[in-house]
Formats: C-alpha cells, structure tokens, sequence
C-alpha cells in the first residue's frame, strides 16, 4: 500500500469554555488516498467542519489545536508557519463551503474573484488571468462564463455561486479538495448536478476530495470511503459500500435507519428515531461518548472507552460490541 | 450594467426636491429662532443715550425689521431665489462675499481635520478589530471615551497648554504669522492645532464604526473562504474586509458634516481661524441677521451636497445598492 495522500493523527481542537478549554474535536484519525473520496458524515456540531478548517489550519477565533498530526505527504502541516500554510491552501488543499453565496465577496465580480486566485497561485498577468478565469468558469459548467464572470454574486444563483466557488477551488489543481456541505443549501435538482461536477473534476484532475456532510444520500452516490464522527470523535470508517450493507456502530445504524424512504408507505411506518440529544462538548459522557442513547449499551460502555479497531479489512469501528477486549 | 435614464431623472428630481425641502425648513427654522433671541442689530445703539431713538426707528425701517415676521421672511426668500443674499448689517459688505471669503479657510481646516480623523479611525479601529479585548483594544476604546467626555473647546486649550505654551513648537492661532509674506510651511504650521483639535472627537466616534465594522465584517463567510484560498492577510483586510467595513462609516461622515462644522465655530473661535465659524460666531453675537442666514444656506447646502456624495459612492463601492 502506498503512503496516504493526507493522514490526520489524534486531532484535538479545543475552544474555551466556562469551564476550562471543551474538546470539539477529541482524538480522530483518519486518511485519505490521492484520488479517493471520502465522506465525513455526522450531526452538525459533531465537529466536522472544525475538523477540516484545522487541515488549512484556519481553526475559528478563539479555538486551538491542542494535540494530533496532520501529514500531507508524510510533511506535518501544523508545525508549518502561517506563511507556509498560505502556501498550502488554495494550492495543495483547497476548500468549498456551504453557502456559496456567502463564500463570495459581494463587492467585487466574479471574474475578479477567479482571477485574484489565479494571480496569486499562478503567477499571472493581470489580462492573463482575466482570460484563464473565464475558461475556468466554462470548465465548471457555467453557462454563458462571460456573462458570469461580470456578474456579481447577488446576481447568480445558488447553483451557478457554488460552481464559481468550486471554479476557484480548483483553478491552481489542488491534490485535495475539502467540500464542507456543499450542496446542502442548494435544490436537489441543483444538489445532483453539483456532485456531479465534483465528480467529474476529481476525474480529470485526479484530485482527492474530503466530501463533509450530514446526508447519507449525498455520500452513497459520491464516496469511496467513510468516516463516521459523533461528539468530536470517529465511531466507524469503513468502504462505502460496507457502511450500508453491514453498518457496525450502533450510532451508524440509527443514522441509516432514519433516511427517509421517498415510498409513502414506508413512510407512514413508524421508523426507530434515535433517543435524546448528542452530549454537551463540555461535559461529554465518560466511557463510550454515544452509550447514554444506544439501545445496546453494557456496563463496561459506560466506563471504558473503546477504541477503533479493525473488524473487517478495511472496516473500523470503536465500539465494545465487537472484540474482546476493547 | 446598463441602468435605465429614466429612472436616473426621476432619482436626481427626487433628490432635488427633497434637497429643496430640507432647505427650506432649515432657513424657516433658523430664521425663527433667531428672531426669537432677544435684541436686534440696532440694539447696542438703541441703548446708547446720545443717539435719538427717531434715528435707531429709521435704522430698523430701513433694514425692514419693522415689518411682520413672516413678510421678512419672504422677502428673504425672494431675494435668495434670485441669488441675492443680502448685505451685513454691520458692514454694509456683500453676504456672498463674507462667506466665499470665509468659505476657503472653513474647507480647508474641516478638510484637514476629516482626513486626519479618518486616517486615525481607520487605523485605530482595524487595531482594536484585528485583536478585540487585547490590551490595544481596550487602550484605543478607552482613548475614545476620554476624547468624548471632555468638550471640543477644553481639547482646545490643553493642545494649545501642551504644544504652543509648554513645548512651543506650533502657533497657538491664526492663519499665519502676521506681518510676514505668505509661505506654506508657516501656513501648515498653523493649521495642525485647529485641525487636530476638531479631528479628535471625530476620531474617536469613527475609530468605533470602525472597529465595529471590520469586527462585523470579519466573521463572514467571505472571509474565511478568502483565506482558506491562500490570500495573504494584507489583501484579506485590503481588498476584501475593508471596503465592506467602510461602507456604513460613509453614511455616518456625511450625517456627521454638519456636526463638523458646529465644532469648526468653536475651533476657529479659539484658534483665530478666519473660516464660516468665526464668521457665524460674530454675526450672531452681533445679530447681524443676513450674514447669519447666508452662513446657513451654505452650510446646509453642504450638507445636502455630502450626503448626496455619500450615497454615490456607496453605489460605487457596492453593487448591491447600484442594482437596487
């Protein structure tokens, strides 16, 4: 096997509370393949989106990393200085987030926007960039790129914002491309097409992409493996594959049991909802963080922490239920 | 982005009637007021015992002060249509003349002070914004507070104690050194007082919209995505953070012109600046009425002028607002 494209080790992030700094991120490991998918599934808060600012090392005000590794081709991103690290983002790792609207500076056009990155990350001319900004708009599917690269972002739609968010995330070619719920303001009919196109980019460029989402549909569709996170920690990281025909973790479970079928029989069925509220990050839960609400729960579950071991090849999960010993 | 003509003219007519509105409200205003102040021009020469008070009646009718209120203002406004504003009362000079005379100097001192108080806003505020609740933070909005609780015309004084009495390093007032040909070094020289001294509270005020703009402005998502691009932090404030931030602190400037020109009395009046507030001071003072609405209708106009450029620029800066 070769060496990962990106290997996050033991991450901890913490952000001050009332009392003492509360872990949003306690401890995940995970790694990403050069050219592979791979979901990050979770609630929101579950600290997904901490977790993939900490790779651009753009954790929010206030917050800290307070432990862990990340690796980008074996070199630790979080001892490089933030000079280094500008070197970094945009170039190596380049990131898309949730409103694409909102992404985008609003006095400013389009094609400046698209342009700007290009001047930075490639050396370019001014009338030089301009040029390669409306090519990279086209690349991305953007109907009538000129027009859009004049346009302002109030004047574009969700979907065309997002796919000229994603025309500067992958103008300078990075090797990863971190997509934080990208299409979760967008329509369906628009969500499709989205994920589509990040597909067809990763396809052509050979990217990796880190694929941040609390839907299930968008990660069946789109990755080639999985990570499960719940309460800052990862509970199960398995193909994709084995995530939906043979879900480990209790917690995955309920999550693949409360995806609405569209069958309005099914959908009058009483379905299993998952019990109660994910632990407050200040006070998480001693032993396994999710045993307050699993239906399986032992004694030992409330004690001892479990840790991520293999199961199957290839399929992780922390959970005392399989093992001996934990 | 092609915006219609249309609806250009029917912006500019709205605008000049709201314009026309305001100004008539304001000169109405005024001119009750100071009617209602007691005393007239002729008041100090009413009191004096060896002129005959046949002669002081004359006076008054001459000038029409005799007449009824609402006639005087109308006549006023008459004359003003047809862009005549009348004469000083105490010097016979042209009204048009006092103020373009004074005009240039006012211009120049508010200039100076606006662009003083904006270069420290801007600093200061983005400081205090770039680290919130460090001790910088907390020194700048402390500043603040102390340069508003105290009056424009104590700040006065103490610059003056501090910088012309104590250390002696710049004049304590006038438009240059008397008796001496004209050079713009001893020019500027006389303008740093004056000029701080009303740029200090318009500072301190600004320095908060400042900061509270750039704190607003950096937590949106623009500005994270801008960095998560790569962008280094100069063109994250730059480009992308300021002209954002910057925006509602135009408005605030032009609102604010006014407030600037009331503190350009009191400066001018310390300083011995030969701008409209010293002008406004002594024809108050000598209820020299023409001289005292003639100040007005420039002031007001203005102000009018500014809040239009304000708005303007605002479009410039913003496409949102262009667009509509």
């Amino acid at each position: 096997m070769t060496a990962p494209l990106l290997e996050v080790r033991d991450l901890q992030v913490a952000f001050p509370g009332r009392q003492g700094p509360v872990r949003v991120v306690d401890g995940i490991s995970f790694h990403i393949n050069a050219g592979e998918t791979l979901g990050l599934v979770g609630q929101s808060g579950c600290g997904k989106t901490v977790t993939a600012l900490s790779l651009l090392g753009l954790v929010p005000p206030l917050g800290r990393i307070t432990g862990g590794r990340v690796l980008l081709r074996g070199e630790d991103l979080l001892s490089k200085t933030e000079k280094a690290m500008r070197r970094v983002r945009g170039r190596e790792i380049a990131m898309i987030f949730q409103d694409p609207i909102n992404a985008l500076n609003p006095l400013l056009t389009i094609g400046s926007q698209v342009a700007e990155v290009l001047r930075l990350h490639q050396g370019l001319g001014r009338r030089e960039a301009a040029g390669e900004a409306v090519a990279a708009l086209r690349r991305v599917g953007m109907a009538a790129p000129e027009k859009a690269a004049a346009a302002y972002p109030h004047q574009l739609s969700g979907g065309m914002a997002q796919r000229a968010v994603i025309a500067m995330a992958v103008a300078c070619r990075p090797s990863l491309l971190v997509a934080d719920e990208p299409t979760s303001s967008l329509d369906v009919a628009v969500q499709a097409q989205i994920l589509e196109l990040l597909r067809d980019l990763r396809g052509e460029f050979g990217m990796a992409v880190l694929l941040i989402t609390h839907d299930l549909g968008v990660i069946a569709g789109t990755c080639d493996r999985v990570v499960v996170m719940y309460a800052g920690q990862a509970v199960e990281a398995a193909p994709v594959e084995a995530v939906f025909s043979r879900p480990l973790h209790p917690y995955t479970r309920a999550l693949l049991a409360s995806v609405p079928v569209p069958d309005p029989a099914a959908a009058r069925e009483r379905r299993p909802t998952l019990a109660g509220e994910p632990p407050d990050p200040s006070r998480p839960p001693a032993g396994c963080r999710f045993h307050p609400r699993c239906s399986e729960a032992a004694e030992r579950c409330s004690v001892q922490t479990p840790a991520m071991r293999e199961a199957a090849p290839g399929h992780s999960v922390a959970c005392h239920l399989y093992g001996a010993t934990g | 982005m092609v915006v219609e003509p249309l609806m250009w003219i029917r912006l500019a007519a709205q605008r000049a009637l709201q314009a026309a509105t305001l100004l008539l409200g304001a000169t109405l205003l005024a001119f009750l007021l100071m009617r209602l102040a007691p005393g007239d021009p002729f008041s100090a020469l009413a009191a004096n015992p060896r002129v005959r008070p046949e002669d002081v009646a004359l006076l008054r009718d001459r000038w029409g002060l005799d007449r009824p209120l609402p006639v005087q203002y109308v006549i006023w406004l008459q004359a003003l249509l047809q862009g005549d504003l009348g004469r000083s009362i105490r010097t016979g000079q042209p009204v048009l003349e006092v103020v373009a005379r004074a005009l240039g100097p006012t211009l120049e001192l508010t200039g100076a002070a606006a662009l003083l108080a904006l270069g420290a806003a801007l600093t200061l505020g983005l400081l205090a914004a770039l680290r919130p609740h460090s001790g910088l933070d907390r020194a700048v909005t402390a500043g603040a507070y102390l340069v508003l609780s105290l009056p424009v015309f104590l700040w006065a004084f103490l610059l003056t104690l501090a910088f012309s009495v104590g250390w002696g390093v710049l004049p304590s007032a006038g438009y240059g050194e008397p008796g001496r040909p004209f050079s713009l070094g001893d020019h500027l020289r006389h303008l740093v007082l004056p000029a701080a001294t009303l740029a200090l509270p318009l500072a301190a005020a600004w320095s908060r919209y400042v900061r509270a703009g750039f704190l607003g402005v950096l937590a949106r998502g623009h500005i994270r995505a801008a960095r998560a691009r790569g962008l280094p932090p100069a063109v994250v404030l730059l480009r992308h953070a300021l002209p954002d931030a910057v925006t509602p602190l135009l408005g605030v400037v032009a609102v604010e012109l006014p407030q600037v020109l009331t503190g350009a009395v009191v400066t001018e009046t310390v300083f011995a600046w030969p701008g409209l507030g010293r002008v406004m001071q002594t024809a108050l003072l000598g209820r020299d009425y023409p001289v005292v609405m003639g100040v007005l209708v420039f002031v007001t106009t203005l102000t009018i002028l500014a809040s239009l450029a304000a708005d303007l620029l605002h479009g410039a800066l913003d496409p949102r607002v262009r667009h509509g």
